[in-house]
């Protein structure tokens, strides 16, 4: 009998592979899908990309639904990325990136990150866009998202968890300003106490209300930034980082599943 | 025992102008969407199904909304509503480019049609994105609503037209393409030239390539060898692949411009680097393609595969078929909403389906 499926997703922080949209090159050491399919002796099927954000996971979701057999699936993992992130699908044949195959393309306005950009967004720009990627649309929609894939995900084994901080930038006043919106924005929304907390790892995510992403099990552990991520300037988990975050869903596993 | 709810989402053709204080109608009647003007004060569709079903009804509808909107309020509705007092959803979808997005204080806005952030996410948000989107959100819907009874039709055209006619230039672009390959139009190789023409003009590389291409093969227009290069330079000059080898060509041909071959390969190298490929799905293909098509439930989609070219139909084409001089079963020539009568017969056709499956 062939082994069931660990079908994984997510951003950079589940992606086998560093990237910029110059190069493309595969971590040395392996990540927390494949650490955790070991585990539960499952075939390893990692969808994840590098810069996507909750659309492009959702997404995935619903090609990973039509495409696999309910019965062939052990698991899946759903690893959320940051909130204001944007993704696009688009015609894989038209070759507008260099990695053409993807069919995805991300936007991130928060940045200023014109000179990476496929269309580039000059300053006025990217104010109106900010505008409507405002603290409570993304996340309303973030949390339209997590309901739907529990939603979807129904009759089939599953595990959430929040990667990446949720909302970037937000630093001094703005952190109190937005921060406070963000909160207000969160805990008011009838999605809120829909989330099957059991089955989503650090819910209810934020630090303040008790919760964590996989950034706040890192820190907590090496604060220092020196032991679980490839480097104080790349954030990204190394090698130890992503043992750990599989012990952590392993562990979320066992107690729901076995 | 009090009534069952009729749930309708969707855009301004579901809207009800009558739940509108008169004073909100006011401000609209002076404002420069000027869509709520005297004359609209009739029962739109949700409430006239409502009746025939003998519901109560709940109109979600808001002008202007795309299918984020739509699928939102979805959402809303499941988790807000207990199951048992709803009698029917009716979802009726919007344009599939229209983007939704909740203010600071969680009003629903949608993206102002102008300045680089609107074509740059016209850009992104191409005909592949939109369309994938939709799909997605059709079949969200059909999952949150398994336990409920619900119907859906796609409302307005899903295409590019309004945007093109503001004159966004990506939009117009596009429109050309649709009419020069017949996507979603009758092919009409004038009517592209013409929309190929006003985005060129404002320096669309795509646009201005297409125009060229239309001007060497005599499509629409006069065969024009040296209009064709003019056209083509510019959009080469401004990095498109496309019309980099196509200036190729011209100069190792010697058409339109004295025969230069290594003027030619100066070009052919250019595009290469770019490395061009020239597949371009188009809509109905990317929608026929998507694993999504298969599994909409067809009896509950009214008008499915909604698309004129594979048999399936939306609102708009429903009233343009009884009425196609749009004198009978729209505001006006000018405004193609539903009039009172439009309202009637997209009451009765969803009254017919709901029969159809839920009597």
């Amino acid at each position: 009998m062939s082994r069931k499926k660990l079908i994984a997703i997510g951003c950079s922080f589940t992606e086998h592979a560093q990237r910029d949209i110059n190069y493309k090159k595969i971590y040395p050491f392996d990540v927390w899908p494949q650490h955790l399919a070991d585990k539960l002796d499952m075939e390893c099927v990692n969808l994840a990309r590098g810069g996507m954000g909750n659309e492009y996971i959702s997404a995935k979701l619903v090609d990973t639904v039509l495409s696999e057999k309910k019965e062939d699936i052990g698991l899946v993992v759903l690893m959320w990325s940051g909130w204001q992130r944007m993704d696009f699908n688009y015609n894989p044949n038209r070759n507008i990136l260099h990695d053409v195959k993807s069919g995805w393309v991300g936007l991130f306005p928060h940045k200023d990150n014109s000179s990476t950009e496929v269309y580039p967004m000059n300053r006025e720009g990217r104010i109106v866009l900010l505008k409507y990627n405002n603290t409570v649309s993304v996340t309303m929609k973030s949390l339209r998202h997590f309901l739907i894939a529990q939603k979807l995900l129904e009759d089939i084994p599953y595990l959430m968890i929040q990667g990446v901080h949720p909302i970037s930038g937000l630093v001094g006043r703005q952190r109190q300003e937005l921060g406070s919106l963000w909160m207000q924005t969160f805990l008011n929304s009838k999605i809120f106490d829909e989330i099957d907390e059991k089955k989503f790892i650090g819910w209810p995510i934020m630090q303040e209300l008790g919760g964590y992403s996989v950034t706040n099990m890192l820190d907590k552990l090496d604060p220092e930034r020196t032991q679980l991520r490839i480097s104080k300037e790349n954030s990204h988990p190394s090698g130890e980082g992503h043992k750990i975050i599989a012990q952590e869903i392993y562990n979320a596993y066992e107690k729901i599943y076995i | 025992m009090s009534r069952k709810k009729l749930i309708a989402i969707g855009c301004s053709f579901t809207r009800d102008i009558l739940s509108f204080s008169h004073v909100s109608r006011g401000v609209f009647e002076n404002s420069s969407r000027g869509v709520f003007k005297p004359g609209y004060d009739f029962p739109v569709w949700p409430t006239l199904l409502a009746d025939k079903l003998d519901m109560d009804c709940l109109n979600l509808g808001r002008g202007g909304m795309g299918n984020d909107y739509i699928s939102a309020k979805l959402v809303d509705t499941v988790l807000s509503e207990k199951k048992e007092d709803i009698g029917l959803v009716v979802l009726m979808w919007s344009g599939w480019q229209r983007i939704d997005y909740q203010d600071i204080d969680g009003v629903w806005e949608k993206m102002v049609r102008r300045g680089d952030a609107w074509n740059n996410n016209l850009k992104y948000n191409n005909a592949h994105n939109a369309t994938t989107k939709s799909l997605r959100y059709f079949l969200m819907s059909q999952m949150l609503l398994k336990d409920i009874p619900y119907l859906m039709i796609q409302g307005v055209d899903v295409q590019y037209k309004l945007a093109a006619e503001q004159g966004i230039a990506y939009a117009q672009y596009n429109l050309g393409l649709m009419y020069e390959n017949g996507d979603g139009v009758s092919q009409d190789y004038k009517t592209a030239v013409k929309w190929y023409r006003l985005s060129a003009e404002q320096g669309n590389a795509s646009a201005q390539t297409s125009l060229g291409v239309m001007y060497a093969n005599g499509k629409g227009v006069l065969q024009d060898y040296k209009t064709a290069l003019k056209w083509w330079r510019l959009s080469a000059e401004q990095g498109d692949a496309r019309a980099q080898m196509k200036l190729g060509w011209m100069y190792a041909d010697g058409q339109g411009v004295l025969q230069d071959y290594k003027t030619a390969v100066k070009w052919w190298r250019l595009s290469a680097e770019q490395g061009y490929v020239t597949a371009e799905l188009k809509w109905p293909q990317i929608f026929l393609n998507s694993k999504i098509f298969d599994e909409i439930d067809e009896k509950k989609f009214i008008g499915w595969p909604i698309m004129r070219e594979i048999g399936g139909y939306n609102v708009i084409d429903m009233l343009d078929k009884l009425d196609p001089e749009r004198t009978q079963l729209r505001i006006s020539k000018e405004d193609h909403h539903p009039n009172a009568e439009g309202h009637k017969i997209i009451a009765q056709e969803i009254y017919n389906a709901y029969e159809k499956v839920y009597i």
